[in-house]
């Protein structure tokens, strides 16, 4: 690997003026009457033949210390390094880049003879690499993983009178194991403990597995098969599916998926009736082509049975199209075939007419009452159509800034209707009700690095609440959120970190007694350890309806492996 | 009904079978050079020098190039150099996948990248004595015949990041996704795509299902970038007894979630604009019940107001259910009044899911009393009315189900003695 390189290093010259260099110094020695005998006498250290050196001028082998070819002459710069953060030429022994800060480890005794270049100046791959390089050398068994451990505890007062203690731990932990038996076989599990007295609907420690299965992928990627559970995106299905998965390559271009399983979230349903099953078409662009770059289209079907009745049977079809770089068309729609409607569809376009801007356009259009199982009566009653158009703009003025904005609206047709004893007409009128919003966030800094943002957003009912539901109505929401999060490396190693997030919201009253505002504050402080081991401690501090002028203390640990 | 499952896993299997067709098809239409690097390589030549010179024989611009500007790939002429004869002969086939009968339309790539220069890299290799040229082609020396797999662009985009990392710190220019300081041009092959498609801009958070959609890599793009366990921190939601991931991840505010802040009192009112995201992630049967109840939100969870199952609907009838007045707005004449503007009939239409989150209790719902057909609210409170109870069709205008009526639900109201236990 590089970081054991013993070649000389950056020598500040490139291959052109090098051979200018060469043939001058040839030039050089002619004229003096030299020969490279001379030169040999004048170096007084003959190349070793299995010198691990060579000039870059004439390719022949030098000793390690040499300061010119005894060859062709070329005279050689004293070693010098490169920041790899901010390429500043340094010296070879320093500690501290003078123009970035950057920290070096001294140099090891004899490291200079080493001419490396390389090896000190530059930092472990750590930061980009969780994993060893895939396709690495090396078909041994390897085992990576991620642990998340939170410790909560504080009190709460609810609107009850009771003052519940929050005491929680959790544990949350996935593990991936690489060339199991076989290169190609490869194992991800992830699964999550919870245990708090307080957590509905029982007292219990509760373990949960998330995703378990077993990976095949050949060697250059073309073909891949999971089977287990995992997360399947495709047509209808978009859950954690107990099953199996096929990805196959046909050529550089084409692609098909296809997958069978039990979903998860049906895991309390029966058993036999439970399936979804379904498949994807893929096509990656090709350059020459200017209108027909990616291409996906997915199908899939699900069913799920509750006490020998159905309670869902879904088709669904999505789709994504990029005709160009600068634009992409996705969409699905959904259909239930128990109500023989369609209640899910959905249209995104997505522009980038600039490198520094994004424009989002999406409409959908849903039932609610469709995603009811059904099995509920209460579908019977429902005409709860409604149709959203969602303008997102985003603008990137640098690398370091981000601002966007967006509005959605809602439109409700609300359709009239006749009670039959009363015979009265009830019009339910036109609902609109709207969200708008914005955000801006800032990266700053090199040594203390942080990010600062603000979000703010809106959402006004628009008269949809006025008479409606239980508890709630009349209530439009506005937020306000700003945040900070810092990161300072005392060392490569070595870095502290902190956030600061305040949230304020308000709605417009009537909806609960004590207020209609909340405000809440988490603070954080931790320490990382070569960004592998990571140690958060932190408070929550609510002032909300519910819990009021309450909080709760956090630690937190995270270990990658 | 039920879906007919054997035909949909053949009429699967006929479209996988088409796209395999197709994709034999477009394949072999698509002009390639058929090249083996093991045959043109001599396993003996060992050295940077050497290896460079064999190298340079066709690839006679990269060490001329310390500045990575000229594309690496051989020109027709360097292979002309030894088969020539193929080319006059018309064997086209021999070298071209389209064969001579198809359109010879392989073009070499004719400018770089990648910022790249294999002059400067070959200075630095340490492994420059053996085989240096493996070190980043590994395939190069052990492939079959096949059609030039050695290009980076057809490797894991993983793989040359780890191995440029290992040397360069590019951490700024990684965080910020400042991709140019490498790539001359991220538009031309199937993986890589412009920087702007991988910002998480807009409504990510309610659009990324769709625009996931979008990458024919699919959720292994969003690996590389993401831990595996990342989308699990929200997508196991169904499960009630998680964690929400702010509480998770208190030290990542710059990261985008759902149920940040006062959430538990905000959610009702989001969940009025648009109840089907709530849904969709989280049910409606145990999900939000098992909360309201502990919190006494849900019907019958409190002891003061709990009528009993059977006298329910009674209760009601006689105006004296304190809970509707509680957790209803207006008074019990209001709710029960069609021309009031807070009548619960305009509540069920609207939000028909709302009522389901306190009061799904199967054939035991509250509204099948008053709402059923008239025998079976007849029998089940002794009227004799011909048009039954108050509530009267609660169907809306085009209502359709499959479900036999028969059978549940329809048959808590549509055949006599569905209520009787």
């Amino acid at each position: 690997m590089f970081t054991a390189c013993k070649t000389r290093g950056d020598l500040g010259f490139t291959a052109r003026p090098l051979s200018i260099v060469a043939l001058a110094a040839l030039l050089l020695l002619a004229l003096w009457g030299s020969t490279p005998a001379r030169v040999l006498a004048d170096d007084q250290k003959a190349p070793p033949k299995d010198s691990r050196y060579v000039c870059p001028g004439c390719l022949t082998p030098v000793s390690g210390d040499a300061d010119k070819c005894p060859e062709c002459g070329l005279v050689f710069r004293k070693l010098e390094y490169i920041c790899p953060v901010c390429s500043t030429t340094i010296s070879w022994d320093t500690t501290v880049c003078p123009t970035c800060g950057q920290k070096f480890t001294p140099p090891a005794p004899g490291e200079k003879e080493r001419r490396s270049a390389i090896a000190r100046s530059v930092p472990e791959p750590r930061d980009f690499l969780t994993e060893p390089p895939a396709g690495e050398e090396n078909d041994s068994m390897t085992v990576h993983g991620y642990s998340l451990s939170l410790w909560r505890t504080g009190k709460e007062t609810t609107f009850g009178g009771r003052h519940p203690e929050i005491n929680r731990f959790l544990e949350d932990a996935s593990v991936t194991v690489q060339h199991l038996g076989i290169p190609q076989l490869s194992f991800y599990g992830a699964g999550m403990l919870i245990s708090d007295p307080q957590f509905r609907p029982e007292n219990t420690i509760t373990f949960t597995l998330r995703e378990a299965y077993l990976r095949y992928e050949n060697d250059d990627a073309t073909t891949q098969a999971n089977a287990g559970r995992q997360f399947i995106n495709c047509g209808v299905t978009r859950d954690f599916v107990d099953g199996l998965f096929v990805h196959q390559m046909i050529g550089d271009r084409l692609g098909v998926e296809g997958f069978a399983g039990l979903p998860v979230a049906a895991e309390k349903s029966d058993i036999e009736g439970d399936f979804e099953v379904g498949g994807r078409v893929f096509w990656r662009g090709i350059t020459s082509d200017k209108i027909f770059r990616d291409f996906t289209f997915g199908l899939s079907a699900r069913d799920e049975l509750w006490d020998s009745r159905v309670i869902r049977q879904d088709l669904g079809v999505d789709f994504s199209w990029s005709p160009t770089w600068e634009v992409d068309i996705s969409g699905h729609v959904y259909y239930n075939v128990v109500d023989r409607d369609f209640y899910d569809a959905r249209a995104t376009l997505q522009l980038r007419p600039t490198a520094w801007m994004n424009v989002t356009i999406d409409y959908r259009y849903i039932v609610p009452a469709d995603l009811l199982p059904s099995n509920s009566v209460l579908a019977v009653f429902a005409d709860d159509r409604r149709h959203s158009l969602e303008l997102d703009v985003d603008v990137f003025p640098s690398d370091r800034v981000k601002i966007g904005g967006y509005v959605r609206g809602y439109y409700i047709p609300n359709e009239s209707f006749n009670t039959q004893i009363s015979g009265v007409q009830i019009d339910l009128g036109r609902e609109v009700p709207y969200e708008l919003g914005g955000t801006a966030s800032l990266k700053h800094g090199e040594t203390l690095k942080g990010e600062v943002g603000v979000q703010a957003s809106l959402l006004a009912k628009a008269g949809m609440q006025k008479y409606q539901g239980a508890t709630v109505y009349s209530a439009s929401v506005f937020q306000f959120r700003i945040y900070e999060m810092l990161a300072y490396e005392l060392t490569v190693d070595h870095t502290l970190k902190g956030s600061l997030d305040i949230h304020w919201e308000a709605n417009d009253g009537k909806l609960y007694v004590r207020q209609n505002s909340a405000t809440t504050v988490t603070a954080t402080a931790g320490y990382s350890y070569q960004k592998k081991y990571t140690v958060t401690l932190g408070a929550d501090y609510r002032s909300t309806p519910d819990f009021s002028n309450t909080g709760d203390v956090f630690a937190k640990l995270e270990v990658l492996f | 009904m039920r879906l007919p499952w054997v035909p949909i896993v053949i009429l699967g299997a006929c479209l996988l079978e088409a796209c395999v067709f197709m994709g034999d098809v477009l394949h072999g239409t698509r002009d390639r050079i058929v090249f083996s690097h093991k045959e043109h390589l001599d396993p003996k030549v060992k050295g940077k020098a050497a290896e460079a010179k064999m190298c340079n024989e066709c690839h006679f611009v990269t060490p001329k190039d310390p500045r990575g500007e000229e594309a690496a790939e051989p020109l027709e002429a360097s292979c002309l150099v030894c088969h020539g004869e193929w080319k006059k002969s018309g064997d086209c086939d021999k070298c071209h996948t389209a064969g001579k009968d198809g359109a010879l339309t392989y073009a070499p790539i004719d400018h770089p990248k990648t910022k790249f220069s294999h002059a400067r890299h070959l200075e630095r290799v340490e492994r420059l004595e053996e085989h240096a040229c493996q070190f980043c082609h590994p395939t190069a020396w052990s492939e079959g015949s096949d059609t030039g797999a050695v290009r980076l662009d057809q490797d894991r985009e993983e793989r040359w990041h780890g191995l440029c990392f290992q040397c360069h710190l590019m951490r700024t220019e990684w965080e910020h996704m400042a991709c140019a300081k490498c790539h001359v041009d991220l538009s031309d092959r199937a993986g890589p795509r412009p920087l702007s498609r991988f910002h998480h801009n807009g409504d990510w958070l309610t659009m990324h299902g769709d625009q996931l959609i979008g990458r024919p890599d699919g959720i292994v793009l969003c690996a590389r970038c993401h831990d595996k366990g990342y989308c699990t921190d929200c997508h196991d939601a169904r499960d009630e007894r998680k964690v929400r991931p702010e509480l998770k991840y208190p030290d990542r505010p710059d990261r985008v979630f759902i149920h940040r802040g006062d959430y538990i009192n905000r959610h009702a009112m989001e969940a009025r604009e648009n109840p089907a995201d709530c849904i969709r992630c989280h049910g409606v049967a145990g999900f939000c019940k098992t909360c309201h109840e502990q919190r006494g939100l849900a019907e019958g969870s409190r002891a003061t107001n709990k009528p009993a199952q059977g006298d329910r609907v009674l209760v009601l009838l006689q105006g004296g259910a304190s809970s509707i007045i509680q957790y209803h707005n207006g008074n019990f004449a209001s709710f029960m009044a069609p021309s009031s503007p807070e009548f619960h009939g305009k509540t069920a239409r609207r939000d028909a899911v709302l009522c389901a989150t306190c009061h799904d209790y199967g054939k035991e719902t509250v509204c099948i009393q008053c709402h059923a057909d008239p025998a079976v609210s007849n029998a089940a409170f002794g009227s004799t009315s011909t048009k039954g109870l108050p509530g009267g069709d609660p169907h809306p205008k085009g209502f359709r189900s499959s479900i036999p009526k028969n059978k549940p639900p329809c048959s808590y109201c549509h055949v006599i003695g569905a209520l009787s236990k």
